[in-house]
Order: C-alpha cells, then sequence, then structure tokens
C-alpha cells in the first residue's frame, strides 16, 4: 500500500500514537488517518511539519521502552515548543474530535497561515470516529447507537 | 417400517436435524454480516460525487441479518417445544470459514468482502429449489428442502406418537413477542404441530418467498401505512445485483421492478478473504483489535444460548453486544495489512470460550 | 401588494402548517372524508428517506449541534435559533436572529419552520397536566382557570397517547406514584380511566437515574409556607420527599400483546410502532439509544409529525393536499367577520427572495403554526380584535440547570435525553406563592449545560496540558461521572409577555418577524429558586460535586433575592391565542374557534390557558383532536 510505504504517513501515525494514547492499529482504525495527514499537511508549514514527523517516531519508540521517559520527552520536545506545541494540540483534537481547532494567532502570525486552518468537521466519518467517544466509554451522540436499554445497563468498566 | 420407529429415537432425530437448523442459520451470520460491514459508510457530503452512499445495500444487508437472527429463536423455540436443548457455544458444531453448509450438499460460505460475486454467493444459499422427493429422503441439497424434510420429518412423528408425547417442552422456555423485539417478522410461541410448523415456515418465507416460487414476498407487512409486504432474502439480494428494488408482487422469474438501489460496489474497504488468526501473528496490535472482536462474538454466543436455555433476560444485553460486533468488526476492516497489496484485515469470528462480557472500553 | 392569483380548486378546510397540530387535524378530518390543504412554508420533506439522511450528515458535519442545526435554514424562511440569543440591553431591541427581542430578557426559545415543524427535534416527553393545572384562579388565585376541566380533556388524552406511541406504565404516572401532595384530595381519583394504558411498555429508566433514585429518592424539600401559617413550614404537608420517576415518552418501546386498551372508548389492538420510511421503513420500531433525540432521531423510533401526515395522506377517505414552500401570508376576512380567502407566498426556489402571490379558499380556515407563528398572521392580518388578548400570555418553560460529578462512574452518554424525572413538585399548596416544577435528569452528561464532551477536550488538551494515555484516562473518569439535572418552571399568563408585529422589522420575504416582550415573574423565579435549592440537597445526599455556575454574562441571567441564576428556553411555547368563554378575555372559544371569526381555528399550543409543568406537546395534541371533532361536526 502507498501510505505504508510513504514514511511521512507513517511517522504521523507514529507522532499520533503518542499523543493520542491509541496505538496505530486503532488510529487506522478510525479510517480517517488518511484524511487527518492531509489536513495537518495543509495547515502546517512544510519545515514545521518535518519537524514535527522526524520526532514522532523516536518518541513512539521511547514510549515503548519507557513510557515515563517518553512522555517527558514528548512535553519537552513537542508540547511545550512554542513552534510546535500549537499544532500538536490541534492534532490531538482532532483525532478526538475529528475537528481542527484554528491555532493561536500568534503562532500564526510567527509561524505563518493557512487558508485550511479554519475549524470544521472533517467529514461525517470524522465525527462519528472522534477518539473521545471511545474515550469517555460511549458512543458518538446520533450514530454507533448501542441498542435498545443499553442506557440502563451498568456503566463501561475501564482498566486503569 | 414405523414399527422400529420408537418416540426417543423420533425426538432425537427432530433434536439433531433443528441443531443442524441452528447452526446452519448461524453460519449465514459472519459472511453476511462480514460484507455489510466491509461497505463504507459514507455521508452525502464528504464527497463531490453523491452516489457514493451505500446506505441502501447496508440496511438491505441488516434486514436479512435480522431475520437470519429471528430464525434462530424460531428454531430454537421448536427445538424447545419437543424438549431439545439448543446449542449455540459448542466449538465443535461452530462455522470454520470457507465452510461448506447442508454436509458439503449445499453451496460454501466465505468471509468476504462486499462484492457481486459475494452477493451472488448468498442469493445462492436462499435461492427456492424444491425437490419433493429430495425432501422426502434425507438428500436435500437447499435449506429450503432441508426445512421441507424437518417438518415432514416432525408431521410423521407427531403422526405416529400423538402430538402430546412429541411436544413436551415447558412453555417458560418459549420466547415470545414481549420478549424479542426490533422488527425482522412475526415471533412465534411454539407449543403444538401446527404453530412449529407456521413457525418453520415463516423461515422458509423469510429466506425463499411466501409463494415458493411465484413472486417476490414473503408474506410479511412493511410497518407504515401503505400495507406493503416485505420481499424474501433470495430477492432482497437479487436486488443489490440488480440496483433495483423489488416490489412484493414482482413476478420471481422476472426482474425487479421497485425504484434505484444506489449500490457503489467501489466504497468498500479491502478487506482480505477470509481472515484466519494466524494472519496476524506479526502484528500484535491487530491481534488485539481481532481479540476483541472474538470476545464480543463468544459473549454473544453465550447469550444466546443461555437466553435459548431458561435465561431469556440475556436477551435484552445481546442487542448491545451485537452492535459492538459491527463496530469492532469496522475498525478491524480499515485497518491495512503490511506486505499485502493494500488489503485491510478483518474479523476471524473465533469462539474463543466462555465469557461474560459487561460494557467496557477499549 | 400585487393582486394574489386565485387557486382554482377550493377544500373544505385549509391548515397553516405542516406540525404537531396540523397533522392530527388533517388525519382526523381527512377520516371523515373531507377536503383538506396543507400549506407549509419550509422547502423539503423529511419523511423522503434521502432528506431526512441529508438532515443526519448535517448534523454531524455542523460545529454548533443546535437543536435546528440539522435542518434547512433558508435566508428567506428564517427560524429561531438558539445562536441568536444574547442579553437585551436598555430601550434597544435585539434584532440579531428571527425574533426582535424588547427583554427585559430574551425569549430563549426556538422552533423549527419546515415540514414536520418542531416535532423533528422535540425531546419526546407525553406528560399529561394534572387537574390543579385547569384551575390556577380558583385554587391559588393565580393564572386564569382554564374552560373545561381535566376530565373532560382526559379520552383526548388518550387519543393523542395512541397517535405520538407514548411508552410508559399507566400506575407509575398518578400523581400518587409521582409523590405529589396534591393540592386537592380527589386529583388523584379516575385520573386514567379503568383499562386504559399506554401503547407501549415503558423506555427503560437509564442508570444515572436510577444512581440518583437509589440514594436520593426520599430526600426532603421544605416547599415554603401556607398563607396563614406565621412562616412557618406546615409539617408533613409542605416538605415534599424527592421520587425520580419514569417519564412518558413518545418513542417506541416494546408494543403491549395480550391486552386490549380502551382508547377514547374505542378497543385498540397492540399498537404498530414505526419509524423510518421507505428503504428503511424497518429501522426504528424500537429506541436503540443513539442519544441524540435532540436534535434528531437518525433511525426515527420517537415520534415526528411526519408519521401523521403519512397516514392521513394514505386515508383515502378523504383528500390531503399537502404544499410546502407557501408561506402563509394574510388572512382575508369579509364584513361579517368570516375568512373569505388566505393569501399565501409560494416560493419557487428555496433561499430566493421570490415568490408567487395566490389565494386559497376554504370553507374552515386553521392556523396551526405554532404559538408565535399563528399570532404574528394573525396580529397581521388585524383579526381577533375582541379581546386585546391576541399575542399576549406568551409563556414558556424557563429553563435552569443544575451540573455536578457523581462520585462514581454514572455512563452517561447514552440512550433518550432523559428517561426519567422527579414529578414531586408538579403541584402541592405551594402554588400559592411559587410555581411548581419539574426536574428531568439529563442523561449526556454535561453536554447542554457545558458542551461536553468536546468542552472537555478542549479544556484538557489546552489548559490542562494532557495528552496521550493520561488524556485517555482522565476523559474517561471525568466524563463518565457528569451528573446533570434539568428544572423546568412554570410561568403564568401575563399581559406583557407577548408576541407584536412592527412595520419596521420584516423578513426577506416581507413577513412580519415576531417582536417578542419577555420576562420571568418573581412567581416564577421564587419556584426555580426552590427548585434549585431541591438539587442541592439532592447533591449532598449523593455527595456528587456540584459544578453548577450562573455567570452575570449569561444572555438569560436574572437575580432573585440576592442569589443569581440563568435560564434558557425549553422550546414549549405556550398561550398567545388562549381559549375561553368570555370574548373580553380570550381569543378562541373552548373548541379553539376565534370568538371574532366564525370558519377560523387557531389550533396548537397557542391555546392553553396556562401551562403548568407538562411539556406542552401532548396536550397540544389532545387538543387538536378536541378541535378536529368540532371542525368535523362544524362542517356538517
Amino acid at each position: 500500500m502507498d501510505e505504508v510505504a510513504d514514511t511521512g504517513f507513517s511517522a504521523f501515525i507514529a507522532l499520533s500514537a503518542v499523543l493520542t494514547g491509541y496505538n496505530r492499529a486503532e488510529l487506522h482504525a478510525t479510517g480517517c488517518a488518511q484524511d487527518y495527514w492531509q489536513q495537518l499537511r495543509q495547515v502546517t508549514p512544510p519545515a514545521i511539519l518535518e519537524e514535527l514527523l522526524d520526532l514522532g517516531p523516536a518518541l513512539d519508540a521511547a514510549m515503548a521502552t519507557d513510557p515515563e521517559a517518553g512522555e517527558r520527552q514528548a512535553r519537552r520536545d513537542v508540547l511545550g515548543s512554542e513552534k510546535l506545541g500549537p499544532p500538536a494540540r490541534s492534532l490531538i483534537q482532532l483525532w478526538y474530535l475529528g475537528q481542527w481547532t484554528p491555532l493561536p494567532l500568534e503562532w500564526r502570525r510567527a509561524w505563518g497561515a493557512s487558508r485550511f486552518d479554519v475549524g470544521r468537521i472533517i467529514s461525517t466519518r470524522a465525527y462519528k470516529e472522534g477518539l473521545v467517544w471511545d474515550a469517555i466509554g460511549a458512543h458518538p451522540m446520533g450514530a454507533k447507537q448501542q441498542g435498545f436499554g443499553a442506557w440502563a445497563l451498568d456503566p463501561p468498566q475501564r482498566e486503569g | 417400517m414405523s414399527e422400529d420407529r420408537t418416540l426417543e429415537g423420533d425426538c432425537r432425530e427432530l433434536h439433531d436435524l433443528l441443531q443442524k437448523a441452528l447452526i446452519l442459520e448461524l453460519s449465514t451470520i459472519p459472511p453476511y454480516a462480514t460484507a455489510c460491514y466491509s461497505i463504507k459508510e459514507e455521508g452525502q457530503y464528504d464527497r463531490a460525487a453523491p452516489e457514493i452512499v451505500n446506505a441502501e445495500p447496508i440496511e438491505v444487508l441488516r434486514q436479512v441479518m435480522v431475520e437470519e437472527m429471528l430464525h434462530m429463536v424460531l428454531v430454537a423455540n421448536v427445538m424447545n417445544a419437543i424438549g431439545g436443548r439448543p446449542t449455540l457455544n459448542d466449538p465443535k458444531q461452530l462455522p470454520h470459514y470457507p465452510q461448506p453448509i447442508l454436509d458439503g450438499k449445499g453451496p460454501t460460505l466465505h468471509l468476504r468482502r462486499f462484492t457481486p460475486q459475494q452477493i451472488k454467493a448468498f442469493r445462492e444459499v436462499e435461492r427456492a429449489s424444491h425437490d419433493p422427493t429430495d425432501a422426502a429422503s434425507d438428500d436435500y441439497d437447499t435449506i429450503g428442502e432441508f426445512y421441507l424434510h424437518t417438518i415432514q420429518r416432525l408431521k410423521a412423528a407427531c403422526c405416529l406418537h400423538g402430538d402430546k408425547a412429541v411436544f413436551t417442552g415447558h412453555v417458560d422456555r418459549q420466547i415470545g413477542p414481549g420478549d424479542y423485539y426490533g422488527a425482522g417478522g412475526k415471533i412465534i410461541v411454539v407449543d403444538s404441530l401446527e404453530s412449529a410448523c407456521t413457525a418453520l415456515e415463516e423461515i422458509l418465507e423469510e429466506g425463499e418467498g411466501a409463494h415458493h416460487g411465484d413472486c417476490a414476498d414473503d408474506g410479511d407487512r412493511i410497518p407504515g401505512p401503505d400495507d406493503r409486504q416485505d420481499i424474501a432474502h433470495f430477492f432482497k439480494f437479487n436486488g443489490i445485483l440488480h440496483s433495483r428494488y423489488y416490489f412484493a408482487e414482482d413476478p420471481s422469474d422476472g426482474p425487479p421492478s421497485g425504484d434505484d438501489l444506489a449500490v457503489d460496489w467501489r466504497a468498500v474497504w479491502p478487506m482480505r478473504d477470509d481472515p484466519k488468526p494466524g494472519d496476524y501473528d506479526d502484528n500484535p496490535e491487530i491481534a488485539s483489535l481481532d481479540a476483541r472482536f472474538n470476545a464480543t462474538w463468544s459473549a454473544l454466543l453465550d447469550g444466546l444460548d443461555a437466553a435459548f436455555n431458561d435465561e431469556k433476560k440475556r436477551l435484552a444485553e445481546l442487542v448491545p453486544l451485537m452492535y459492538r460486533l459491527k463496530q469492532d468488526a469496522q475498525r478491524l476492516m480499515r485497518v491495512p495489512l503490511p506486505d499485502t497489496a493494500g488489503q485491510t484485515a478483518g474479523p476471524t469470528w473465533q469462539y474463543i470460550g466462555k465469557r461474560r462480557l459487561g460494557p467496557s472500553v477499549s | 401588494m400585487a393582486t394574489p392569483q386565485d387557486d382554482e380548486v377550493s377544500y373544505d378546510v385549509v391548515i397553516v402548517g405542516a406540525g404537531f397540530a396540523g397533522a392530527i387535524l388533517a388525519k382526523q378530518l381527512v377520516a371523515e372524508g373531507k377536503s383538506v390543504l396543507i400549506l407549509e412554508a419550509g422547502a423539503d420533506r423529511g419523511e423522503d428517506w434521502r432528506t431526512y439522511r441529508d438532515y443526519l450528515d448535517q448534523y454531524f458535519l455542523a460545529q454548533a449541534k443546535t437543536p435546528n442545526s440539522p435542518y434547512p435554514n433558508l435566508p428567506t424562511l428564517p427560524s429561531p435559533s438558539v445562536l441568536d440569543i444574547t442579553a437585551v440591553h436598555g430601550t434597544q431591541p435585539d434584532t440579531n436572529g428571527y425574533f426582535v427581542q424588547q427583554g427585559p430578557l430574551p425569549f430563549g426559545s426556538n422552533y423549527l419552520r419546515a415540514y414536520g415543524g418542531t416535532s423533528l427535534h422535540w425531546l419526546g416527553t407525553s406528560l399529561r397536566m394534572f387537574p390543579a393545572d385547569f384551575e390556577m384562579r380558583t385554587r391559588f388565585g393565580r393564572g386564569v382557570d382554564w374552560p373545561f376541566g381535566y376530565q373532560e380533556l382526559r379520552p383526548y388524552y388518550e387519543q393523542a397517547e395512541w397517535e405520538i406511541g407514548v411508552s410508559a406504565n399507566a400506575e407509575d404516572q398518578t400523581p400518587e406514584a409521582l409523590g405529589i401532595h396534591v393540592s386537592e384530595p380527589d386529583d388523584g381519583k379516575n385520573f386514567f380511566e379503568s383499562g386504559y394504558d399506554y401503547p407501549m411498555h415503558p423506555i427503560p429508566d437509564s442508570y444515572v437515574a436510577r444512581y440518583i433514585a437509589e440514594a436520593g429518592d426520599g430526600t426532603p424539600v421544605a416547599t415554603g409556607v401556607r398563607s396563614g401559617w406565621g412562616g412557618k413550614p406546615e409539617p408533613g404537608l409542605d416538605v415534599v420527599d424527592i421520587k425520580v420517576s419514569n417519564t412518558p415518552q413518545g418513542r417506541n418501546s416494546t408494543p403491549r400483546h395480550g391486552k386490549k386498551i380502551m382508547v377514547a372508548g374505542r378497543e385498540r389492538e397492540a399498537f404498530e410502532p414505526r419509524g423510518g420510511t421507505g428503504a428503511f421503513a424497518f429501522i426504528g420500531q424500537r429506541c436503540e439509544g443513539n442519544s441524540s433525540c435532540i436534535p434528531i432521531c437518525p433511525i426515527q423510533a420517537k415520534y415526528t409529525a411526519m408519521k401523521t401526515l403519512a397516514d392521513a395522506r394514505a386515508n383515502r377517505t378523504g383528500q390531503l393536499q399537502i404544499q410546502t414552500q407557501s408561506i402563509a401570508s394574510q388572512v382575508e376576512t369579509a364584513e361579517n367577520g368570516c375568512v373569505s380567502g388566505l393569501v399565501y407566498k409560494r416560493y419557487p426556489f428555496p433561499g430566493v427572495p421570490q415568490y408567487e402571490l395566490r389565494r386559497v379558499r376554504a370553507e374552515h380556515y386553521v392556523l396551526a403554526g405554532g404559538a408565535v407563528e399563528n399570532a404574528t398572521l394573525a396580529l397581521a392580518s388585524g383579526l381577533c380584535r375582541s379581546s386585546q388578548e391576541l399575542g399576549r400570555n406568551l409563556m414558556d418553560h424557563p429553563y435552569m440547570m443544575t451540573w455536578g460529578l457523581a462520585r462514581d462512574p454514572v455512563g452517561p452518554f447514552r440512550g433518550p435525553g432523559s428517561t426519567s424525572g422527579i414529578g414531586s413538585f408538579r403541584d402541592g399548596v405551594f402554588r400559592n406563592e411559587k410555581a411548581a416544577f419539574r426536574l428531568e435528569i439529563g442523561n449526556w452528561g454535561w453536554n447542554f449545560a457545558a458542551g461536553a464532551p468536546y468542552s472537555d477536550v478542549a479544556r484538557m488538551v489546552g489548559e490542562e496540558n494532557l495528552f496521550g494515555r493520561e488524556l485517555r484516562q482522565k476523559l474517561f473518569h471525568r466524563v463518565q461521572r457528569q451528573v446533570r439535572v434539568g428544572i423546568l418552571v412554570e410561568q403564568l399568563p401575563e399581559p406583557s409577555n407577548r408576541v407584536t408585529i412592527d412595520p419596521a422589522y420584516r423578513d426577506p420575504m416581507g413577513q412580519y418577524r415576531p417582536v417578542i416582550g419577555y420576562d420571568v415573574s418573581d412567581y416564577s423565579r421564587a419556584g426555580l429558586a426552590l427548585a434549585h435549592d431541591a438539587c442541592i440537597q439532592l447533591y449532598r445526599r449523593l455527595g456528587v460535586e456540584n459544578h453548577t455556575a450562573y455567570n452575570p454574562s449569561d444572555s438569560g441571567y436574572f437575580t432573585h433575592e440576592g442569589k443569581g441564576y440563568t435560564v434558557f428556553g425549553s422550546g414549549h411555547i405556550v398561550g398567545t391565542h388562549r381559549i375561553g368563554i368570555d370574548p373580553k378575555t380570550s381569543v378562541t372559544q373552548p373548541d379553539m374557534r376565534c370568538h371574532d371569526h366564525e370558519n377560523l381555528w387557531m389550533v396548537g399550543a397557542g391555546s392553553m390557558p396556562t401551562i403548568a409543568t407538562s411539556n406542552p406537546t401532548l396536550t397540544l395534541a389532545a387538543m387538536g383532536f378536541m378541535a378536529a371533532e368540532a371542525i368535523n361536526r362544524a362542517l356538517q
């Protein structure tokens, strides 16, 4: 598959796995990975995108060996960075909500604005596949119905 | 010959036939569901071309599956009425795909994505073809003949031993309209030869048609003010292939004459054919998604088995499980398989032992 | 104004509006062989499944998932939107949205101008009013009495419940079962006809409702004092215990089998639930827990007026024409007061402000466009002048929320918006002093209250700097514990709460926009304050961490006895053309025929003299059956 061969895309998935707490297969399982990759490329200047993607696989590997160290590294290099933090936070929200959150004004002034940097729900699938619904133990409102009486069952359990 | 037949022996034969029917109905669900869940659910606003909307074939396949579930309930009711024990979680009896049906005399069922070939294969499963001599002997090679044979054996046993001797099951084991409700035709409580035949004929009608060959209807009413009849499975599949709905009145040997049924064969996840657990040995992340699916499937089978055997209350938890099964399957079908030409993973439909799943998150 | 072109065909009855009331009227009139035309201002028909799926897609893609968000909002045919509500300052009206808001509080409710009307996004709550609600003046010296009582409306309630397909147990819904200390001892007698029951079994109570009931039932709330008691609570009478109860809902559950039910004297077979249409007729026979009743039930397991309209069209006893894209513009009257014609604007292209002016004639005319549109059209046509009441006595249920975090996961964001509530405070002697209210237990966490779960993600990522596994875990533990209770309080009919028109404010089609003056009186504020206290007591008992916050910058912010509260509208728009015996104090007769115009009827929640604590849909539907009988009689 071209997209799998595409190293940029797989670095994007690795970065996304670190940022979201969902593994690669779970991210692919949304069916939205390509659309989100496209969205990130459209709003992020190439140099910054490259920086982000360079960090992705390394962070993912670090996380696999020592999660706490990996998390510290991600905070230091990505989320704590004035340059990389804002797009990373928008990317987390993109995965969780299926919706692009526009970058802050200061960031745009500093690093450049894109006409694709507008708040929107990427697609109907993106709405339904927002990770937030899985994370909170529910289903997207208006889709993936749980069946008659499911609301009367015990709340979902979460490991950890 | 009839002197040779004991009540005990006849009942055992009927139990075996009905257990076979139960597993037969069950065996159709994974292939139908796999095809159905492989279809992309696109919104009309997502793409410039509005024809990329496969809501209709998804719904048609869903209707068939819901009716197969109903058929399982009907078979279980007949079985319980004659003192049998419906079994749904015996690993030795559960289907493994590719799975031939009717002891190898029927078609072979595969787990494949939604393609014209696969829908044609489904149509063959539901094809009406009745050779009375086949049904009279045990030489049936279609589902219709198999059920006709079962009905004949049931009638013969009642004729020989008397209805009362055959229908010994406890009424509490019957699943009724109040226990099982969610469309898909009539639920029939079985307590006599007559109701048993009605139940088994309902299965036949929904599968291949009420008139066994004349027109497309299956004798069920479509909910709504228009008082129209639903059509049998054979014609539902055929409608997808023709991209057109049947009317209940359409002759069975002619093409459908109803509205357009929009089908986009391209908007389908490219799932690998007949996925097997070994396929994911090198990929623990995918294996874990498949394990989750199989846990749901196993919980569903255990729940059905319990519901058919005195724990009717368990039916309430099965609908949420079925929806969860769908989500679990769809997740797998979107995950690309490494080292394939763009194929994606798929659910393996393995029974992995007794489980009771509460609602949970990954 | 251009000269209207006359339609060639005339009808027995012309109905304005294809919503709850119009649909029931049409069905009942057609069943008696009448010819009926419905004029609907909206542009398309959600009964076609493709259109309905369009609505659903639009909902998925809407960033602000407001009640109207799935549905068409033509610039030429605006509907009021909750996004337009802002605080009204000083004497300058707020003209942001479709409504011209004069204040002092904004009227926060919305409705939908479309085929099916607001039934497309109602929640489904189907409560009857109580006997006391029809005698507010006599019993409490407040508001007005109705020209008839509960018992007279009761058979029509049965018809309405059958039409809507309500799921509930009758024995759970009597005043006694709800834990109400009724204001008169006989109120519970014959509340239901013996042998009557709802067409479907109850929708199961949600887990969160049972969680609240388990520890919260029995929480005592002092409801206040009876006059003459020296300011002290009267023990045993004024202290009401909280009791959680199942809410009757217009959504499909399991039909009652094996029990014949008498509906308004007629024996009925088991109810046949209906959901989607066309290729999707086999979905929605049961609620499947999509958690989006408002704004849209994807499988149509919830009742909408489109179901009744489909019945009406299928009945060949009479004839039904439904004409969309037709905005009723002017009701014309002759010298004797009779209506001589209805002028409407038929627009060929949705969204384009061009139209053809037409006139249709009928024996009888019915306005069924909802309380605000009915009043606006009647005012624009100079109708109903004997009383000064047209457009006045506008009421709603001011809607306040309280919310908090429970000690345990409660399984929110599952199932219908609300399956259960607390009805214990829907009547009582305290209504001398303060408004009665109902509490509604929300099933969708803080969705209505704070925009959860979107707001949780935004805050955790943007402010709490969480990501990865920790984000995932914290989201679960926070959102799973979200509890929300809604408060719906009654309003009294007040002349200053009103709809008027002003030539300065028109929409792009040249139609008058509703100009609304609105406030919440001290009587209702006192009820809200009591309800708020009841929620706080409940939370204390449950150990729920209270997160309720009312902000002075909220558009619906007000103060009462030094404390601040925020209210929203609940979309329960009632009372602009109330029924009554006296033409000086009411707009229509008890059967909803206008006092001043013999062949004009105004039907809908606008007919209700008081709102009480029940969501008005079931009552307006019952009154629709009542009006249909009267119109059928008038046509004989």
